[in-house]
């Protein structure tokens, strides 16, 4: 059968948020529209749906049903105008289709490049895919080549190493200071978004306990309840701005981002805490807000790191920096996988038709040697019939090789199986036989 | 037996430069050092492997350990160390500091002078104590100390680099490549822990040579007191760090001066002072 893959979707690239997000599917859309796409439309799917794209790749059950035919089915199960969005849709086949999954799954086309949560994503769609029953053996190899990519960048490039967001380099900051965050106490002073992220963060690296300090205590209180979903533990707390001297000498990092005009954590302020704190590790203050909220002076203070968003902001352009000095060696990857890939599946596609061809050959040969063997005697016929087969092996030795070399392309391998296919008829004898 | 003595003396050379490579590569390669550093792990344990036989041959071929001259001291410090860092380090894997370059080219310079020139070298005319088993234990256990001293003198100038990168803004290699400063004193914590342990059997050994020999006036030789010294800094290290509560920075400063100053006057000691120790 041959490999018709198509891709299509639309991304950050493609699509503002205003419009990804009238796309996006959630999980039981995902798994709905592969029951409704699986029989008539496509033979395999599988559809990957994030904050920053929603893709459909699919083996079309029917060589008419292309790409465009993909991008209308799924705009109409969401109730889209087809003709005002049609044009910000990627619409790949073949070799384009697989280069694609391999660029999102290597988090080249990522809108944080080097992005990390979109190999997980891509299992998730992958295992979808697979409970739905739209999973064949071509989206499987396509799907573990994909994984084999992924797999690769990561352990062979830089592309994901280090910090990319400023709440992400504050954490990761504070994990250049300690050991294990679990055994510390986080103070997140703000209850914006930023300072959400920056608890989600801490939280996602066990933050051993979280204190978070409002204005608003019960903004604090939602905060908290909003990141630590599996339940508080013990020593977190949602405090109001009165009680920042006391939270300040029981924490070793602090993350502040208020929409506070004025410094709220001063350097006496901070002085007096650290004389009552009990540890002398050191202690972390990253000030993640505009305009600031700790007194610069307290980084005069012994034992103190403390570092603002510009700070931040020079480690995540430092790693965004050599994370594209990656970028050449992901893209080696990607060809690489994809010579591997379309190798394995040239040899998939050309394996029946050299047997077709062989069998064609020793068909005419049997019948020649049948139709004349009284004329020979019986020690002349076993010569001819050696002979015979060494003339038929030396002629299909050429073409064999010729469609078992590596292409560039898939497309290319194709071309050669049709060319030989007709130059000696094979579709039509393989009719005439059924 | 010499046949297998001069095999491995061209090989462990080999070993530890190989080592070099491989630990240098995982050092200043970006990104994904622990993956890396745990393909290593084989190699240490092999070199490692390959000098304990070497230890045990020469020792049972010459009737005494690697101790009768400098560079055969020399070979048995590369092999402390390498052991040492092995023994605080890379049992977690997912800990590793990076330090394994540092220590693997400070141990590969020791091997290699030591396979060099340990033929050329002019060995101690002390035979008879060279085969007394106490005193092989008291030296290998200093040497042991010393090695452990050296290391967490490593450890305590990582951090103290490191704090003072992280100060000043400069995340460049040291930033990526060093673990936490946490981790860091902890190491130090740890081979400081080591070294109290050796020191304290080799002087407890060391007082019972001196005692069977009779040279009691030998307790205030420079050497024995400069080594009593570092045995009293690796044991405060460890007191104030646990009743005194002291940590961090504070901590390592106390170490580093401390070390610094007996290496000073070890230096001073050694240059102008000649005794029956002078061999070390």
């Amino acid at each position: 059968m041959p490999f018709e893959l198509i891709a299509i979707g639309l991304t950050h690239r493609t699509s503002p948020v205003e419009v990804r997000e009238r796309v996006a599917l959630s999980g039981n859309e995902v798994r709905s529209l592969l029951l409704k796409l699986k029989g008539d439309i496509v033979r395999e799917a599988l559809v990957l749906s994030t904050c920053n794209r929603t893709e459909i790749y699919a083996l079309p059950a029917d060589p008419e049903i292309t790409g465009q035919h993909l991008i209308d089915f799924l705009l109409k199960e969401k109730h889209l105008p087809e003709a005002e969005l049609r044009g910000q849709f990627l619409n790949f086949t073949h070799c384009e289709a697989v280069t694609h999954l391999f660029q999102v799954i290597a988090g080249i086309d990522s809108q944080i490049l080097g992005d990390q949560q979109i190999h997980a994503q891509v299992k998730d769609a992958f295992r979808m895919s697979d409970e739905s029953g739209t999973n064949g053996s071509l989206l499987t190899k396509v799907a573990h080549a994909a994984f084999r990519v992924a797999k690769r960048v990561k352990s062979e490039t830089a592309l994901g190493v280090g910090a990319a967001t400023i709440s992400y380099a504050a954490v990761e900051f504070s994990r250049k200071v300690y050991a294990d965050l679990r055994d510390r106490r986080a103070l997140v002073i703000g209850a914006g978004e930023t300072a959400e992220l920056a608890a989600k963060h801490l939280v996602e690296r066990h933050i051993g306990s979280l204190i978070v300090l409002n204005r608003t205590q019960d903004n604090a209180n939602d905060l908290l309840a909003r990141v630590r979903v599996d339940g508080l533990h013990a020593g977190d707390a949602a405090l109001s701005l009165d009680e920042l001297e006391h939270a300040l000498s029981v924490s070793d990092l602090v993350i502040s981002s208020t929409a506070s005009d004025e410094i709220i954590v001063t350097r006496s302020m901070l002085s007096r805490a650290l004389r009552l704190r009990e540890s002398q590790a050191p202690m972390v203050l990253l000030d993640i807000a505009v305009p600031r909220d700790i007194d610069p002076e307290c980084a005069g203070l012994p034992n103190v790191f403390l570092k603002d968003i510009d700070d931040l902001r020079s480690i995540v352009d430092l790693n965004l920096e050599r994370r594209k000095e990656a970028l050449p060696k992901v893209h080696e990857i990607i060809t690489e996988e994809l010579t591997n890939f379309l190798a394995l599946q040239s040899k998939l596609e050309v394996a029946p038709t050299i047997k077709e061809l062989r069998n064609r050959f020793e068909t005419i040969r049997l019948e020649e040697l049948t139709r004349n063997q009284h004329k020979f005697k019986p020690e002349e016929l076993a010569v001819v019939d050696q002979m015979t087969q060494r003339i038929m092996n030396r002629l299909l030795h050429t073409p064999t090789v010729m469609l078992k070399e590596p292409r560039a392309s898939l497309d290319d391998v194709l071309s050669r199986i049709e060319l030989l296919r007709a130059l000696f008829a094979l579709d039509q004898r393989h009719e005439e036989s059924e | 037996m010499p046949q297998l003595l001069i095999a491995l003396r061209v090989l462990l050379p080999l070993l530890y430069a190989a080592l070099v490579v491989v630990t240098g590569d995982i050092f200043f390669r970006p990104g994904v050092a622990i993956t890396r550093l745990k393909r290593a792990r084989p190699l240490v344990l092999t070199v490692l492997a390959f000098h304990a036989l070497y230890i045990g041959a020469y020792t049972v071929y010459e009737g005494h350990c690697l101790l009768a001259s400098i560079f055969e001291l020399s070979s048995l410090i590369a092999f402390t160390l390498l052991a040492i860092y092995a023994f605080v380090e890379m049992r977690i894997t997912s800990e590793a500091s990076g330090t394994a370059f540092l220590v693997s080219a400070v141990a590969f310079l020791f091997q290699a002078s030591s396979s060099l020139f340990i033929d050329s070298a002019s060995t101690i005319e002390h035979t008879a104590i060279l085969k007394n088993p106490l005193f092989n234990i008291h030296v290998t256990t200093a040497v042991f100390g010393y090695a452990a001293l050296t290391l967490s003198m490593i450890y305590g100038a990582l951090y103290l680099v490191l704090f003072r990168a992280m100060q000043r803004n400069l995340f460049g290699p040291v930033y990526d490549h060093l673990p936490s400063l946490e981790k860091l004193e902890r190491y130090g914590i740890r081979t400081t822990a080591v070294g109290f342990v050796f020191l304290s059997i080799s002087i407890v050994i060391g007082g019972m040579l001196m005692g069977s020999s009779g040279i009691y006036g030998a307790v205030f030789d420079p050497k024995i007191i400069a080594t009593v010294l570092v045995w009293a800094i690796f044991g405060a290290t460890l007191v104030i760090r646990r009743i005194a509560r002291i940590e961090g920075r504070k901590l390592v400063l106390f170490w580093m001066y401390g070390f610094a100053l007996t290496i000073v006057s070890m230096t001073i000691v050694n240059a102008f002072v000649t005794s029956f120790h002078s061999f070390l």
